[in-house]
């Protein structure tokens, strides 16, 4: 087991790395959905017609769970894991999982935060339906941190490759 | 007898966590297009007929037919009210809104408890929108055992019982069950660490302190009657109230003007109305941010008194067609809308 782990102990950091972004930015955005999807459901009980408005806020909070695949697949593939299997160096491994950090963390709060925005918009949409663009403005906002994050974990994981360990 | 009429605090601190109510506070959204505005008031107003009245408000999605009477339609709109509530909260959140239930209740004690001094049942006085059942409020007052009310109702029930049945003032009796009413209001309200709540009941007893400052110190009511009648709360020195009401109506005027109800004064001064009007435009003024809110259980709240206040402005409308008054005089009754 212990030469195991002195074997492998690099990619298991980089693997850990792509579990947290996938996962964490993953649950974010389903439980950002998830409260865009509630109070979406709620307008729909009274406003069936206004079902095409409030599915597009709804979504907006999954994008962190894509954003957080992105990573872990750019990750696995670069790391040998998808492919060809080369063992990590330990200080590789670890590059690779802080890579990867950026997404995970901002992926978890920026989609649950979005989500409440988005629920927050969706009581405007139900209110006032043709101010759906405006309404839809206040969670794309939140996108930003977002792909800020999504941008320096994929610059990141870019230059990972090139780091001698 | 159900356990929950004997818990004297019905609600803990986990039942309101603020995530909840998302659905909820989105349906509420989507609900208050259907409140009348100040603009669907003045075109209710500018109906040429109360039948033109009825016909505008079934557009609106009140009522089921046009042969109801308007307190029947008002009722409709109460029931529909608490039951969109229901279809929004379980049992346990329900209990959030005993605090607008609760005047029910200690109506219904009054109707049963003068009942059972003449000796002769009234038609159509009971309402059944409270939190305990009529008939057991029925069953105490001819039992007279109080015991299976809840506790902030049993002591004032027995106390306001014995005064009629020894004394024949009903309204020495309404007095003392009014003033446990608003007790019971105002602790409830303090408990659910609620702040739109928190402001509702202090604005309610504050009113309440007023409005009998004002009757009292018009009818010379001695200081007893008066230590008996008015409410604690943190807004209002009942001390200082009571000393004012005893130097007349300019020292109540005068004290006012140091609280934060100094305009109240100027209503006041214009009618008894025109004080109620106040009362109802200020609690809208209190529950206006909550249509900036979209979470929590505050916006169901508001609009439980939303409704209650659209359907005020509505009974004075059809009131006014009904009797031919004076559209000035309508008008002049008419609160401030939520939406």
């Amino acid at each position: 087991m212990i030469q195991f782990l002195e074997a492998n102990l690099g990619t298991i950091f980089a693997l850990l790395g792509a579990a947290l972004a996938v996962g964490l930015a993953g649950a974010g955005s389903a439980r950002g959905v998830g409260v865009a999807g509630e109070a979406a459901a709620g307008v729909v009980a009274e406003d069936p017609g206004k079902f095409g408005k409030v599915m597009v806020l709804q979504l907006l909070p999954g994008t962190q769970g894509i954003y957080g695949l992105i990573i872990g697949f750019i990750c696995m593939s670069q790391t040998g894991i998808l492919g060809d299997y080369v063992p990590l160096s330990v200080g590789k491994g670890l590059v690779y999982l802080c890579a990867c950090l950026p997404i995970a963390i901002a992926g978890y709060f920026s989609a649950i935060g979005q989500g409440k925005a988005a629920a927050a918009s969706i009581g405007v949409v139900a209110k006032k339906p043709d101010q759906f663009g405006k309404a839809m403005i206040f969670p794309i906002m939140v996108e930003t941190y977002a792909i800020l994050a999504l941008l320096v974990s994929i610059l990141a994981l870019s230059g990972a490759a090139n780091v001698a360990f | 007898m159900d356990k929950e009429f004997l818990n004297d605090t019905l609600l803990d601190d986990e039942l309101l966590p603020d995530e909840l109510f998302t659905s909820a506070v989105a349906q509420i959204r989507a609900k208050e297009n259907t409140l009348l505005s100040d603009q669907a008031l003045n075109n209710l107003m500018a109906s040429e007929t109360y039948e033109e009245c009825i016909q505008f408000l079934l557009d609106r999605g009140w009522g089921p037919t046009e042969h109801n009477t308007p307190e029947e339609l008002l009722t409709m709109e109460r029931e529909k009210t608490w039951a969109l509530m229901r279809s929004l909260c379980n049992d346990k959140q329900m209990h959030f809104f005993d605090i607008f239930r609760y005047a029910t209740d200690f109506h219904n004690l009054k109707v049963a408890i003068k009942e059972t001094y003449v000796q002769k049942q009234t038609p159509n006085v009971y309402k059944y929108d409270g939190t305990i059942p009529v008939e057991v409020i029925r069953k105490c007052a001819v039992d007279n055992e109080y015991s299976p009310l809840p506790i902030y109702m049993m002591k004032c029930a027995q106390e306001a019982r014995d005064v009629l049945f020894q004394t024949g003032d009903s309204q020495l009796c309404d007095v003392i069950i009014d003033r446990a009413a608003l007790q019971a209001i105002y602790k409830l309200g303090k408990e659910t660490g609620n702040d739109l709540i928190k402001g509702y009941v202090e604005l309610k007893c504050a009113a309440a302190d007023i409005n009998i400052a004002i009757r009292a110190c018009k009818a010379n009511k001695d200081i007893d009657f008066l230590q008996r009648a008015f409410v604690e709360c943190d807004s209002i020195s009942v001390q200082r109230l009571i000393a004012a009401t005893r130097n007349g109506l300019d020292s109540i005027y005068e004290y006012l003007e140091s609280t934060t109800y100094a305009d109240a004064s100027e209503a006041i001064k214009e009618s008894p109305a025109a004080f109620d009007r106040w009362c109802d435009n200020r609690m809208i003024k209190l529950i206006k941010p909550q249509k900036y809110n979209a979470f929590t259980i505050s916006p169901l709240a508001a609009y439980v008194l939303a409704k209650e206040n659209e359907m005020k402005s509505v009974r004075i409308i059809l009131s006014g067609k009904l009797n031919n008054l004076p559209e000035e005089k309508v008008r002049e009754r008419l609160r401030e809308s939520y939406v």
